[in-house]
């Protein structure tokens, strides 16, 4: 937690306020020859606006008040300590008057200033027959300088801790803001992609029933007419997926010149990973009839690469060891991808980034998930287990820690 | 003599479906079928074909960078490239009509625009599939047409900038002609000019560079 006024501040307040009241009562019986019931009495309650002003500033203020004012009454009569303000009553209620312009803004603050000056006053006053008024006035001067000071720090920090509060809730608000928009652009990412292949296997369709009747020898024409018709609605529905593609595509470059990568060609990212010189174990097994869907591949592909590329950019001297593998006694079958290496040092605590957002998507997109994190001691790993057919609704994976 | 094509494809379905397509049509003649951009970079080297009709995304290595290495070979610069897309808005029918293909066309093209595209660019008389690729240029090219107009226009004498206007347009030889009240003859030899002052290839490119410049306006 940061250090600030609502943590550390009220902390060192009340801390602060534990010798003031410890102090308070020996200092009137000695120097004011106040009684030690009433003293404790004076000491308490002046004590007591202290925590008080933290939540109730305005009760605060009149207790102090009110409490230094009994303090005056009971010291008016002698004593060799200063007058009307005792020493220890006057920091009791200097700290009270810094915590009331916190908590209770410049109205009250400037409030509580004046009514303990106007009370000091006519305490002077009133005590001029027995008491030297000079000496009086200089004690009333000493408060008031230090009381104005006390008000306005406690009046500036307030609005510098408000300034810091806003800082901070702005800072939570648009960090969540910058997660749930890398949550989208994923999304969006993730559905581009899908209907990329959807729309390429469509254009197949068409080619195929287009080309039918100039393939298949001994067409009826009743036949030809028939896949013409499939190959007219096929580029249709092709148009139509055509302006879904344009909505989602936002920026240049997403389409890609290369097709939508299959499970197969992962040897490609392995090789990528071995030319860069760094260590990686490939235990393979997945047959090539394992019946693997071309979306759960294309998925697979793209989780593998994201979770090799963040190996390489954090530890880019580690070995990786990659499981892919479908177990055939699993039914239905299930894909399981492994990504994992040695951490040189413990996670350190942080948001989710882009590439973990990213393979949650990817793969609840085809019905799986994907976790993340020290899933074995000492060992960084990236989990994917996707069906081998794809199904839509998967959980959007987890980070764990 | 038949107008010899090659197809690109990495769907053997594409292939196939196409190679039978164009084959069905008296003059044209299927000379090969290649299943990634280096296979068709070595088969057109060899083959020699009239126009070759390639998928932009291949693996291996793909259209664009194919067709730029075959307009760039002095042995196959001549063959025109029609390049196969499934997407009309992607940025890479752009990309390849800069680089030097001849049109684009969409895999779901039936039979007839299939043949009538091979024939079209053979030729080289007109422009392939005229108001979409327009219309698609027009959409790609980005930014305000510039105020200044490209200095490579100021070679172009008053008659050809005229001439470019209208193969801009998307308008063949003949409509030119008729337009301009020329013979089709004197169009061809101005069209055969404008292309080698400004370093075009086809009139695809004049299209792009007629958008780029500012010559002519989206809209």
């Amino acid at each position: 937690m940061p250090v600030t006024w609502r943590t550390a501040g009220r902390i060192a307040v009340l801390l602060a306020a534990v010798p003031l009241l410890c102090v308070q009562a020996p200092l009137l019986v000695a120097g004011h020859d106040v009684a030690v019931g009433p003293a404790i009495a004076l000491a308490v309650a002046l004590t007591a606006a202290v925590p008080l002003a933290l939540g109730r500033p305005r009760l605060a203020a009149l207790l102090a008040v009110l409490a230094s004012g009994a303090q005056m009454s009971v010291t008016a009569a002698g004593g060799v300590g200063g007058w009307p303000w005792a020493v220890a009553p006057m920091l009791t209620v200097l700290l009270v008057m810094v915590v009331v312009g916190v908590t209770g803004g410049w109205r009250v603050a400037l409030l509580a200033l004046l009514a303990t000056l106007a009370q000091t006053t006519a305490f002077a006053v009133l005590a001029a027959p027995w008491r030297d008024v000079a000496t009086s006035l200089a004690n009333l001067a000493l408060w008031g300088s230090l009381a104005t000071m006390a008000a306005a720090l406690g009046v500036l920090l307030g609005r510098f801790t408000d300034v810091a509060d806003a800082l901070r809730f702005e800072r939570t608000v648009s960090a969540e803001a910058q997660a749930r928009r890398v949550v989208i652009e994923e999304r969006a990412r993730v559905a581009r992609e899908l209907h990329d292949v959807i729309a390429h296997n469509m254009s197949l369709v068409t080619v195929q029933a287009r080309s039918a009747p100039a393939r298949v020898p001994g067409l009826t024409p009743e036949a030809a007419a028939e896949f013409e018709q499939i190959a007219e609605r096929a580029s249709d529905t092709l148009a139509q997926m055509r302006g879904v593609l344009t909505v989602l595509r936002t920026e240049p470059g997403q389409s890609g010149r290369a097709p939508v990568p299959t499970l197969g060609q992962v040897t490609e990212l392995f090789d990528a990973v071995r030319e860069s010189g760094q260590g990686l174990d490939v235990d393979w097994r997945v047959t090539d009839d394992a019946g693997v869907d071309e979306e759960v591949g294309a998925a697979a592909y793209r989780i593998l690469q994201e979770a090799l590329s963040n190996v390489r950019r954090h530890a880019p001297a580690a070995p990786i060891t990659v499981e892919v593998a479908v177990d055939p006694s699993d039914v239905p079958g299930q894909l399981t991808l492994d990504v994992s290496n040695p951490l040189e040092r413990p996670l350190a605590d942080g948001p989710a980034g882009h590439g973990l957002v990213g393979m949650g998507e990817r793969a609840a997109a085809v019905g799986g998930a994907v976790e993340s994190g020290e899933l074995v001691p000492g060992e960084y790993v990236v989990r994917a287990r996707l069906p081998l057919r794809a199904r839509a609704g998967g959980s959007r994976g987890q980070e764990v820690r | 003599m038949s107008t010899r094509v090659v197809v690109v494809d990495d769907q053997e379905m594409v292939r196939a479906g196409f190679a039978a397509l164009l084959s069905a049509e008296a003059d044209l003649e299927v000379v090969g079928t290649a299943a990634d951009g280096a296979e068709a970079v070595d088969l057109v080297r060899r083959s020699r074909p009239d126009v070759v009709l390639m998928d932009i995304r291949m693996p291996v290595l793909d259209g664009i960078e194919a067709l730029r290495r075959i307009v760039g070979d002095p042995v196959t610069r001549d063959v025109r490239v029609v390049m196969l897309t499934t997407f009309d808005a992607d940025e890479y029918v752009l990309d390849s009509l800069r680089a030097g293909a001849s049109g684009f066309l969409l895999k779901d093209a039936s039979a007839a625009e299939l043949a009538g595209a091979v024939r079209v660019v053979a030729a080289g008389e007109a422009l392939l599939s005229p108001s979409v690729t327009r219309q698609v240029i027009a959409r790609l090219v980005d930014g305000p047409a510039r105020p200044t107009r490209d200095p490579r226009l100021r070679q172009l004498t008053d008659r050809e900038r005229d001439v470019l206007l209208l193969v801009a347009a998307g308008r063949s030889n003949a409509e030119i002609a008729a337009d301009l009240v020329l013979a089709e003859q004197t169009v061809k030899t101005h069209v055969s000019r404008i292309f080698t002052k400004l370093d075009l290839r086809d009139r695809a490119q004049a299209v792009v560079l007629a958008y780029e410049s500012g010559l002519v306006t989206p809209g």
